[in-house]
């Protein structure tokens, strides 16, 4: 059947109907799957609330033991610097001072700009950030022992928590030969993490000024 | 206009008259016959215009026919169509009203397909009518021949004769129609029949008898051919002629009554009697639609408004199906919304039960799964080694004097170490020159997979030399070897590598010196160099704790 142009005028209210029809249609059933689908989402959020709701209730005689357990260790980290602000001044004063009570040679040192951190062993920081600030120091030694108590003893001050990275050992006498005076035979250079935990940003806001 | 008209319009136009049938729901309500003048056109037209929106079925009735059998080339598709049309110009150019009627498939040869080519050769007693029914947009559906209709009745009847002449007396005259196996092949209308019931069997006879002869000159059957004579009548009037062609000429002709298929079709008798065609137009209102006739153009008011009506349907469909559709996901929507309050109530019921039972908990704006991070991540921090002191005390344990003897000749020139996760890790050595030849330079060929990236190892790169070396080489080599078996056999070492000996004898390098050497006041030291790898802490049982060596 061909169609003339006074046909496609009588066909034009029934497919202007059509049309109408069709997009309504189309409408209603984008705007229904959309609200099905917020819904569906919103449920599926609200589940998985409830679900760790449920299990936060379950297991908060288990949170009191870890509370209870961890809060007094946690405060002694505040206390020595490792959760919270970093304390370069007291940091130094403790090199000054194991510096003079192992009467070592000069100490040079250099602390770099703090910067945020995601060491492979520490995964799972839960809300904190963890950070650190590359140290760098050099001394010269009369033996390698002064090494060894300069680095144990900075860990034992309980200033920061730090991490030995990298040291080099060198000797300043090629011939081997050790000298019997007071003069320095080798030489270290070193490289530390000094890593601090930032708590969550919003316990800082509630705790802060 | 979206549900179909339950009435039904079925005409049949013979040259005199046109008889109309109304049916409803598949029943005869009512027939009127219309005389073909003035009077009965302007009649008719008044007789439509009840019927505007009823489909109208148009069965002709005349002598003007034609049938001719033709076999065609097996075709489908748009070259069906186009052969078809070439066929039905060449046999009937300038007709109207023509049709080609599928009849069989030959079974050998080339398996042509065999038509019956049918169209009123002269329409002139139609084109009244159909002005009527065009003028006033009556919704044509098609034209179709009587005895095609009659090829529909027969088979109804399950005549089953392979050369089958079916006669019926019907108000135009005198219809006989050739079927060969149930085909129809030709059908031929006598009028004028006379009334005399002596005369009417000599009548039949003679007018049979002329179209035997048009079936034979036609080759459609031979002389011996057995043909069967079928008379049909509504109550069974025709027997007595039956009976009498029989006995006088020998020919098998049976008599037919209508009676029953009538009762079947819900046929008043009395009308059929009265109007035989309205077993035709019965058949045809029953659904029994055959070959139209009418070309496009007359029946496309029919056909527009089977478009519109499609167009109806198909609107209150896709309305419906989108309402259905949509109410299904609203609901659905609605449920989720339902099971999102209870789940919201519910989580409010457990954020109270938790929040009365922390009432008792140490006041803390950490989570205690973060006061646990913290204190842990301390620990593992705690753990790792504060200096090289275990490197260290691995080295002089292997320096030290044991069975095999001491190592005093080795000097230790230089040390780096490292606290890594990765074994692999390489020594940027500023100080100390080594040969070009050195395996430094190349990747070590035992390399260890990268190791667990959240386990720490101490990793040494020792640079040392054979103090007071003299130039033996072998000497030298065998104090490396047993500084190198020292240092593996303390449990602490995972690995030890020899980056560079005091002199390379690798076949694949070159090697240069001087017999001299020993005489030589100026010495070539004899440099070597290590890579110690320990066991990562944890595995270590011993942490750091007594002096270096």
């Amino acid at each position: 059947m061909k169609l003339e142009s006074h046909d496609w005028k009588k066909l034009q209210i029934p497919l202007i109907i059509l049309g109408g029809v069709v997009v309504v249609v189309a409408v209603c059933i984008v705007l229904a799957q959309q609200y099905k689908v917020e819904r569906e989402q919103a449920l599926f959020k609200q589940q998985s609330l409830l679900n760790a709701a449920r299990q936060r209730y379950q297991s908060s005689g288990l949170e009191k033991e870890v509370i209870t357990a961890y809060l007094p260790q946690y405060q002694t980290l505040i206390n020595k610097g490792f959760v919270g602000e970093e304390r370069r001044i007291e940091w130094v004063e403790s090199l000054r001072e194991q510096h003079k009570n192992h009467k070592l040679f000069g100490i040079k040192y250099s602390i770099k700009q703090q910067e945020k951190y995601t060491p492979g062993f520490a995964q799972n920081l839960g809300g904190f950030t963890l950070n650190r600030s590359v140290m760098q120091f050099e001394l010269d030694m009369l033996h390698e022992g002064d090494l060894l108590q300069l680095t144990e003893s900075l860990s034992k001050a309980n200033v920061a928590d730090l991490m030995l990275r990298d040291c080099e050992i060198t000797r300043l006498n090629e011939s081997g030969a050790l000298s019997s005076q007071l003069i320095a035979n080798l030489h270290a250079q070193c490289e530390l993490d000094w890593l601090t935990l930032r708590e969550p940003a919003a316990i800082q806001t509630a705790v802060g000024p | 206009m979206i549900f179909a008209n339950p009435n039904k319009l079925v005409l049949c136009a013979t040259a005199n008259q046109l008889l109309v049938g109304v049916w409803h729901t598949g029943k005869l309500k009512g027939n009127q016959a219309f005389e073909n003048n003035e009077a009965g056109h302007q009649a008719f037209a008044t007789f439509l215009q009840q019927y505007s929106s009823s489909p109208v079925y148009l069965i002709t009735d005349a002598v003007e026919e034609d049938f001719r059998l033709e076999s065609l080339p097996h075709t489908t598709g748009s070259a069906k169509h186009e052969l078809i049309t070439r066929k039905l110009n060449q046999h009937y150019r300038g007709l109207d009203f023509r049709t080609a009627h599928f009849i069989d498939r030959d079974k050998d040869k080339r398996r042509d397909d065999n038509f019956l080519f049918v169209a009123i050769s002269k329409d002139d007693f139609l084109q009244a009518w159909l002005g009527i029914i065009k003028a006033q947009e009556a919704q044509l559906v098609g034209v179709y021949l009587l005895p095609m209709l009659s090829m529909v009745m027969m088979k109804q009847l399950k005549l089953t004769e392979p050369h089958l002449l079916l006669c019926e007396r019907l108000s135009s005259g005198l219809r006989q129609t050739y079927f060969h196996h149930g085909c129809l092949r030709m059908s031929r209308l006598v009028p004028n029949v006379p009334d005399g019931p002596g005369q009417l069997g000599y009548f039949y006879l003679v007018e049979i008898e002329k179209t035997r002869l048009y079936l034979m000159s036609q080759r459609y059957i031979t002389r011996d051919t057995p043909l069967n004579l079928t008379l049909v009548s509504a109550t069974g009037t025709t027997q007595q002629i039956s009976q009498g062609i029989s006995q006088e000429q020998g020919l098998n002709c049976t008599d037919v009554n209508l009676t029953s298929l009538a009762k079947t079709l819900g046929l008043p008798i009395a009308l059929l009697q009265e109007k035989p065609e309205l077993m035709h137009m019965q058949l045809l209102a029953s659904g029994y639609v055959v070959d139209n006739l009418a070309p496009n153009w007359l029946t496309k008011s029919f056909q527009f408004n089977k478009l519109k009506q499609a167009l109806a349907i198909g609107t209150v469909l896709v309305g419906l199906f989108g309402i259905v559709a949509a109410a299904w996901m609203f609901k659905e929507g609605w449920e989720h919304k339902a099971a999102f309050e209870q789940a919201q109530q519910d989580t409010q019921i457990q954020q109270h039960q938790y929040e009365e039972a922390a009432k008792d908990f140490p006041v803390t704006q950490i989570s205690a799964n973060d006061l646990k991070v913290a204190v842990e991540l301390d620990k593992t921090i705690a753990a790792f080694p504060k200096s090289p002191r275990l490197m260290m005390q691995v080295i002089g344990a292997a320096l030290a004097p044991n069975a095999q003897g001491a190592l005093d000749e080795v000097q230790i020139d230089r040390m780096h170490w490292v606290l890594t996760n990765d074994s692999n890790v390489n020594d940027q050595d500023k100080f100390t020159p080594l040969s070009a030849t050195s395996n430094s330079a190349q990747p070590p060929a035992n390399a260890m997979p990268p190791a667990d990236p959240t386990k720490l190892v101490e990793v040494a790169f020792l640079t040392a030399q054979i103090s007071g070396f003299t130039g033996d080489y072998r000497r030298a080599l065998n104090s490396l070897n047993q500084f190198v078996s020292n240092i593996k056999a303390d449990a602490r070492v995972a690995e030890v590598v020899v980056l560079q000996e005091p002199v390379n004898v690798s076949s694949f390098v070159s090697l240069q010196g001087s017999t001299t050497d020993e005489q030589s006041t100026q010495k070539q030291p004899a440099f070597f160099k290590l890579k110690i790898v320990l066991k990562p802490t944890t595995d270590n049982t011993s942490v750091s704790g007594g002096p270096p060596s």
